[in-house]
């Protein structure tokens, strides 16, 4: 048996939020008997007792739905929050990437970042030296490294981001989704980086809702539903489990409810998402799409929004759809809204499709919110063609209409 | 294969990990509702990079796209000086003890202006930075130090304006200008202790953070910063000892000025007090820290 880099023993975080009918101020200055025998606190169990061991030299993927406790498990072994009960144990100096480039400073520059961010990640100034220049060279920043980053494209400030990730020397890495972000290109550069540090005897721990990622990175994986262990084994064995869950409508979401302890800093966020048919009922085959957002917004916002990005559980991207596509941009005024977008899915095959949401501006360049995989669902069968041979994923993923012909060209 | 858990968690098969510091000297960090001080005190040398970072992007951006710079370090007291001066000096006539009145103000005002900028930006470190500190881990504790950077900076600036000031009155200083040293570390460790405590309570009541400028407009008044003790009756004196700045700004001046020192008990009493304030704020600090980004 080789050696354990991570052992978790029972790890539970419990979170207490304020009641909804919890009792002000004023409650208990009008009625104070009252007031004190109303209900305070809720209670929420993000994580329970959860148990798990990493042999060294392993990338262990860490699936589950939104709200499952990944994100709080990840949160644990980095140690920006600490479990109510229960006990972790890593091996050597741990880095975490919940996301790449925390503590950028748009008036600094790009050299002064990398110094702030790795810094932050636990390097010394010393390690960052001496990996300075392939980190430039990584980047592919050139004479801009001592620009402020702010004159930068969000491109390049998201490529010396990951840079400075890539060359963490770390012996465990604890890293969630930072795939998701970035172009194509860019995201095969982040699987390669991956791939080598794995390749370098690092322990990684990973979280995605990309499950070509999991399966393809990792080796071992656990899967997570509501707080609690459901399975651990070969990445591709719990990827299947997850993707039967999914279909059965086990692990399903036609409902996406923001959790209550998500920060909300940002001036508009996803409170609520629900995705039904075009009546409303149970999405069908060969019907629409509605999907339902209740959003809260904190402050005016002026030009958000709305992308809707489609995938295979798999990790295919099928479509990404955004409201300005159809010059659809809404100024919306502090408080609560109801989004509703009728999408024209009717050419959609009875398969099991994840739907990532996202409000933003200018086309993205300004994220106000994103939730990667909120709804994931699955077209009822239904013989749309009225041939009696229904058209199924076998076919693919989705199906158009077309037109035939034939006419004779010559005689033979 | 699938593993069913709880047949897993019978299977107890692997070593448990419960060292520190296993044989082969790889260090395991261990992670549970209470890590330990010693953790505590490792990982502020671990991650010392960062408070050195954190203070460079705090004096960095501070006079960033200003278009004087800088100049802003120098402006701020001068004008301080100036206005006291005109106001306190010649209209309230406040008795400076012998000394021009500019440099008396500005001995208070820089000892002052540390404590005051330590405390307005430290009680919010936390809350201005929750992006990081929800994303990272590293001693949470930095972001408070980090915030005294560019007050220190300033405090370096108005400190080159004193010398200025000296030499234009021709006042030099004697041997006495050694306890400057335990004065200005008397009200860096009052003030970073306070800060602390500060922010470890902001990060859960906002409210601290409207009552911090409030309390700051207040103090500069109620701390003999701008007057002397002997401007106060003698039998509300005590009264002004209980505010440890009292002491500490009492010593700087006489350091600097080479003036009489506060009473005996009020230097023993402020240097006590600020160590107290220092172990209450890193205590309060860190026992709010664990959850510091749960309720953030």
């Amino acid at each position: 048996m080789s050696r354990l880099a991570v052992r978790a023993e029972g790890l539970t975080k419990t979170y207490r939020i304020r009641h909804p009918d919890a009792p002000r101020l004023r409650d208990y200055l009008a009625d104070p008997r009252r007031a004190r025998m109303r209900k305070r606190s809720l209670q929420i169990d993000a994580l329970r007792d959860v148990t798990f061991d990493v042999p060294e030299g392993e990338v262990f993927g860490i699936i589950g739905r939104n709200g499952a406790g990944k994100s709080t498990l990840l949160k644990i072994l980095s140690r920006i929050t600490t479990p109510s009960s229960g006990h972790a144990m890593l091996r050597g100096h741990v880095a975490s990437l919940l996301e790449v480039g925390t503590g950028f400073h748009p008036e600094l520059t790009g050299r002064e970042n990398v110094y702030l961010n790795g810094t932050l990640l636990g390097m010394s100034a010393r390690d960052i030296a001496g990996v300075f220049d392939e980190i430039c060279e990584f980047a592919g920043i050139g004479s801009y490294i001592d620009t402020p980053i702010k004159r930068y494209s969000s491109g390049m400030q998201l490529r010396l981001a990951f840079a400075v990730a890539a060359h963490l020397a770390a012996d465990t890495m604890v890293i969630d989704e930072v795939l998701a972000v970035g172009d194509a290109e860019f995201q095969a550069k982040c699987t390669r980086a991956m791939s080598d540090a794995a390749g370098r005897g690092r322990t990684t721990l990973f979280v995605s809702h990309n499950m070509a990622a999991v399966e393809h990175l990792c080796t071992q994986a656990i899967l997570l539903e509501h707080g609690q262990v459901v399975a651990i084994g070969t990445a591709s064995d719990i990827v299947r489990l997850y993707l039967e869950r999914v279909s059965a409508g086990l692990a399903s979401g036609l409902e996406y409810v923001a959790p209550p302890k998500r920060a909300h800093r940002s001036p508009v966020v996803i409170t609520r998402a629900e995705v039904a048919g075009a009546n409303g009922g149970p999405p069908v085959q060969g019907e629409g799409l509605v999907l339902t957002l209740d959003i809260e917004a904190r402050q005016a916002v002026a030009g958000l929004q709305l992308s809707v990005a489609m995938n295979t559980m798999d990790g295919t991207l099928v479509a990404t759809l955004c409201s300005a596509d159809v010059r659809a941009e809404w100024s919306v005024a502090p408080g609560a809204h109801r989004l509703t977008a009728r999408l024209c899915a009717q050419a959609l095959l009875p398969r099991a499709l994840s739907l990532s949401l996202r409000l933003m501006r200018h086309w993205g360049t300004e994220v106000f919110d994103n939730v990667p995989g909120a709804l994931a669902v699955t077209m009822q069968e239904r013989d749309v063609l009225g041939t009696g041979v229904p058209l199924l994923p076998d076919r693919g993923i989705m199906w158009m209409d077309a037109n035939y012909r034939i006419e004779s060209v010559g005689q033979g | 294969m699938t593993t069913d858990v709880s047949a897993e968690r019978g299977a107890d098969v692997a070593p448990r990990v419960t060292d520190e510091r296993p044989d082969d000297g790889v260090p395991v960090i261990v992670i549970d509702g209470k890590p330990s001080w010693r953790r505590w005190f490792a990982d502020l040398y671990v991650y010392r990079g960062a408070l050195q970072s954190l203070s460079w992007r705090n004096i960095r951006s501070r006079y960033k796209q200003a278009a004087l710079g800088m100049t802003w370090a120098v402006v701020q007291p001068a004008v301080q000086v100036l206005v006291f001066t005109v106001l306190f000096g010649r209209m309230v006539k406040v008795p400076s003890g012998g000394v021009p009145y500019p440099v008396f103000a500005l001995v208070g005002l820089l000892a002052w202006n540390l404590f005051n900028k330590i405390v307005s930006d430290g009680a919010v470190s936390l809350v201005a930075n929750q992006s990081i500190i929800t994303k990272l881990f590293f001693p949470r504790i930095y972001l408070v130090f980090a915030s005294g950077a560019s007050a220190l900076l300033d405090a370096v600036v108005t400190a080159v304006l004193l010398v200025i000031l000296l030499c234009v009155y021709h006042i030099s200083p004697s041997a006495r200008l050694l306890l400057a040293l335990p004065a200005l570390t008397g009200i860096l460790l009052f003030s970073f202790g306070f800060a602390a405590l500060l922010a470890a309570i902001n990060a859960r009541w906002r409210d601290v953070q409207h009552i911090v400028p409030f309390m700051l407009q207040v103090g500069l008044f109620v701390t003999p910063v701008i007057y002397n003790n002997s401007f106060v009756p003698v039998r509300w004196r005590w009264v002004l000892a209980l505010n440890p700045l009292t002491g500490l700004i009492g010593i700087f001046r006489a350091a600097v000025l080479n003036g009489p020192l506060p009473t005996g008990w009020i230097v023993n009493l402020s240097l006590g007090m600020s160590v107290a304030m220092t172990l209450i704020g890193v205590w309060c600090f860190r026992r709010s820290e664990s959850t510091i980004v749960d309720v953030v």
